[in-house]
Parts: structure tokens; C-alpha cells; sequence
């Protein structure tokens, strides 16, 4: 397999002492030999299912790319198939979470908004990332120059708190779509959690001492449990624990080309 | 602890500024407040400054400014986190120049606002909290004032909070205040309990991520009167 990859979520210390959820949730897919798959999602903290929301909207966005991209193997290493080709890729995908969204909702007898959540829905292929995004999750990677961009931004509102959800009434308007073309070697995705301790607050930019140990662990490994256990291990401990308060997700993807693994 | 990433070293995390809360206050210590009254909101402000200090993460947060109105518009003290502060000794004395002390207090925040852009600081959306047992003296300023904060309220650029003290005269607070926010009359002089709830609610707001609108205040009938 060419990707090597793994997500993990961890419950935030201020949510534990409140006795609340983890309201984040990641998971990821590998459709094809050289495309991969992730979906983030951020529960709002103030509503009360918002937990199952995250998992309904990831679930509904990767069910839906999954089966477009196992079908069409003629994107030669870009999931988009080019620059032009990201909106058509990600249609229907804030339609599917926001579906799900309402049949949880439904089935509960509870309002939509107590099942408000980010979602950040990523495909990256050897040769282009394609992303789509509502609320306040990043995607970075490195560029062929080795420099790390963020290829989605966090849609952030004026205060600190504040950010879209999937269902917010702007939520169409404020969603995003980006893609970029070029060879991903390495991508890094999150929630609202990590940003404080990795994304430069008046740049808007990765701090790359944050990305480079991550990206040197990547390259050297090729298989995704040990990726999990290491990023696992990474939300858990101590010194992450001391610097966040929210929920944290990390999902991390190492490309090889095949044959050097 | 196993090291995470094996041999390629530990992340690095960024050094951001905190996130700021801002909060003003704006205090009536005209000659009506003289004596009790003027006291207990001492205390009062005072016991605020220590309920934000005993929360680490809302001490590094709230940013306090202070404007006093009693014969003259005073800053007391400009923005500054709480650590630093000796809580003030404001003194009653002269009329209530309440209008000019809303301009300031607006003026002020749009500053900090600015100040917080410039240095790359995410913020809260701000507090303006208006004190007073009377009525404005300052002609028709409070008027245009009163129309600035409400607008800033209603387009989300601040909360904004009055409350009436005792003889405060209730019917033009009500268009002072806000639509949103009717203004409350304190139980008696307890500016402890104002102030407790205060410090209770800025921290749940510094600590959350949500909608601000949808942000929970804890209940205000420790130190409201109801049905006012």
C-alpha cells in the first residue's frame, strides 16, 4: 500500500472534568492503490448530541467519496483529476452529512443544532489533495519545496469561539473547496484542538517544527498501526494534555512510491 | 512516556499569545453613590479581580478596564490582564456623566480590538458592563451613546449588560439598554454577588467554543430582582 496512514482523537482535559464526550472524531479510507480518504468532524461544544453528530457527518462524507473514487481509476494520481474537477468531487457531500445529521436528529426527537458539527473531508493522491471544509479544521501538507502549507484554512468568525458548522444556515455559503496540485509527500489534518499549539496565530501558517518530526516519523514508517499507536500515544501524553483544552484529532499520511517500501 | 514519534523528535509547539477576554466596566460613583454603595461596589470589583485570579486560564484571559462616572468621565485603568491590578478605591462625588462614559467605553474596546489584530491575538467578543443608581446628567450625549452600544450589541460587536442600583431611574435604562439585554436591578447593594456571577460567566465564555449567542449565563437571581 502507497499511503501510510492513521487517525486518532482524544478526549480534551476540560471535557473530561465536565464529564463530557469526546466530541471529535476522524476515520479514514484507502478506495484505491494511491488515493486516500479522511473526514474530521469538531462537535460544538455546546450541544448536547453534537458527539454523534461528528461521527454521522464523517461517516456520511466518507461513505459518499468512497464509493466515487473506488469506481473511476483514470485520475492518474489526483483524485480531482485536476484543478477544475475538486467541486464536482466533494457535490452532495454537506447534503449527505447534513442528512444524516437530520435522521439522528429525527430518531431522537431532538432539534438538528444539538447535533451541530465541523467537517473537514479530504482526497489526496500522488499527484493533487482535494479538499472540501465548514468550520474551523485545517488540512496541511508539504510542498514539493519541502515548505508546509495549510492546503484548507480554518473558517474562523471574529471571536475565538466562534466558527460554521454543518448546521449553521451559512453553512453552504461559508463551506470551502480547495485543491492543489503536486505531489503530497506528506499531509497533516486536525480539529480546532491542536491549532493553538501548531498553526502560527498572526501568520496563519504552520509552524513547521510542529510538522517536521511528524513528517520525518511518516517517511520512515510504512505501517499504519504502528502510525496509530504513535499518534495515539501523541494526543495522550502529558505534555500535549498540558497545552490543550479542547478535544484533539490528528490524522497523519506518509506517501511512498511503490517499490521503496 | 514512550517517546511518540520514535527518533525524529518530539513536536514543537508554537508560542501564540493567549486568546483575550475584554471586559469593561462602566461605574456610577457620582455623589448619590457616597457611602454603603460605594463601598460594597469597591468590594465588589475587588472580589472580581480575585474569582478571576483563582482561575488560571481566566487570568490569563480577561483583559479589565475600568471607566468611573462621578462629576467627570474617569479611566481608572485602561485594559490590563488582572493579575496586576489593585483592585481600585473609586470615590463618589459630582454628577452622572453616564453618556460620556459609554462613548469612552466603546472607544476603548474598538482600541483593544485593534491592539489584539495587530499583534495576531484571537479574542473573545467583549463584555460592557454599565453600573448606575441614577439617571444620565450629561444632557442628550447618553442619548447618541445609548444608540452606539445598542447597534454594537445587536451586530455582535459586544454583549452589553446595565444594571440599576437602588433609586436608578429604570425607565430610561430600558432605552439605554439594549433589546436583547433588559436591564436588571440589583437585590439591595450586592455587588458581591453581581460581581461573583460576573467572573462565572466571563469564564465559561473564555473557555468555550460555540456560537456566543448560545453560550449558557448562569442564572442572575442571586443578585437580580426578578420580574423587574
Amino acid at each position: 500500500m502507497a499511503w501510510t496512514a492513521a487517525v486518532d482523537s482524544s478526549q480534551g482535559p476540560r471535557h473530561r472534568a465536565l464529564g463530557a464526550p469526546c466530541q471529535d472524531f476522524g476515520r479514514l479510507a484507502k478506495p484505491s492503490n494511491d488515493v486516500l480518504v479522511g473526514a474530521l468532524a469538531d462537535g460544538a461544544g455546546g450541544a448536547a448530541f453534537s458527539h454523534l453528530g461528528a461521527q454521522a457527518a464523517v461517516s456520511a462524507a466518507l461513505d459518499l467519496l468512497e464509493a466515487r473514487l473506488a469506481e473511476d481509476s483514470g485520475l492518474r494520481g489526483d483524485p480531482a483529476g485536476g484543478p477544475g474537477g475538486a467541486d464536482a468531487l466533494f457535490d452532495g457531500v454537506l447534503d449527505a452529512a447534513r442528512e444524516a445529521l437530520a435522521r439522528q436528529a429525527e430518531s431522537v426527537g431532538q432539534p438538528v443544532d444539538a447535533f451541530a458539527t465541523t467537517l473537514l473531508v479530504f482526497a489526496a493522491g500522488p499527484r493533487g489533495v482535494a479538499a472540501f471544509q465548514v468550520g474551523d479544521g485545517w488540512l496541511v501538507g508539504r510542498t514539493a519545496e519541502g515548505v508546509y502549507r495549510l492546503l484548507s484554512r480554518p473558517q474562523r468568525g471574529e471571536y475565538a469561539n466562534e466558527t460554521v458548522f454543518v448546521t449553521s444556515p451559512d453553512a453552504e455559503d461559508a463551506a470551502t473547496v480547495t485543491h492543489s496540485t503536486g505531489p503530497a509527500g506528506f499531509l497533516c489534518a486536525s480539529t480546532d484542538g491542536l491549532t493553538a499549539v501548531s498553526i502560527e496565530n498572526r501568520a496563519e501558517a504552520p509552524h513547521a517544527p510542529f510538522f517536521q518530526p511528524l513528517d520525518r516519523f511518516m517517511a520512515e514508517t510504512a505501517d499504519d498501526a504502528e502510525a496509530h499507536h504513535a499518534i495515539r500515544s501523541f494526543l495522550r501524553s502529558e505534555r500535549l494534555q498540558a497545552r490543550v483544552e479542547d478535544d484533539v484529532t490528528l490524522l497523519l499520511g506518509g506517501w511512498r512510491p511503490l517499490g521503496r517500501a | 512516556m514512550t517517546l511518540a514519534f520514535g527518533d525524529g523528535g518530539l513536536p514543537e509547539f508554537v508560542d501564540n499569545p493567549e486568546n483575550r477576554c475584554p471586559v469593561v466596566l462602566l461605574l456610577d460613583a457620582s455623589a448619590s453613590m457616597r457611602g454603603a454603595a460605594i463601598e460594597e461596589l469597591n468590594a465588589g470589583v475587588a472580589a472580581f479581580r480575585e474569582q478571576i485570579l483563582a482561575d488560571e486560564t481566566a487570568s490569563l484571559r480577561v483583559e479589565l478596564c475600568v471607566i468611573a462616572f462621578g462629576g467627570e468621565v474617569r479611566l481608572v485603568r485602561d485594559f490590563a490582564t488582572v493579575d496586576d491590578l489593585i483592585a481600585p478605591q473609586l470615590d463618589a462625588y459630582g454628577k452622572t456623566p453616564m453618556g460620556g462614559a459609554l462613548d469612552l467605553g466603546l472607544k476603548m474596546l474598538d482600541a483593544r480590538k485593534r491592539v489584539y489584530r495587530r499583534a495576531g491575538v484571537h479574542y473573545y467578543r467583549p463584555w460592557m458592563f454599565l453600573i448606575t443608581d441614577g439617571a444620565p446628567t450629561d444632557g442628550i450625549a447618553w442619548q447618541q451613546a445609548a444608540m452606539d452600544a445598542q447597534a454594537a450589541d445587536l451586530m455582535g460587536r459586544l454583549s452589553f449588560f446595565t444594571v440599576g442600583v437602588r433609586d436608578a431611574d429604570m425607565s430610561i435604562l430600558s432605552e439605554i439598554a439594549s433589546p436583547n439585554r433588559p436591564p436588571l436591578m440589583l437585590q439591595g447593594l450586592k455587588f458581591r454577588d453581581l460581581f461573583q456571577w460576573l467572573s462565572a460567566s466571563v469564564r465559561r465564555v473564555s473557555v468555550s467554543r460555540v456560537d456566543a449567542e448560545r453560550v449558557a449565563l448562569p442564572p442572575v437571581d442571586g443578585w437580580a430582582m426578578v420580574g423587574v
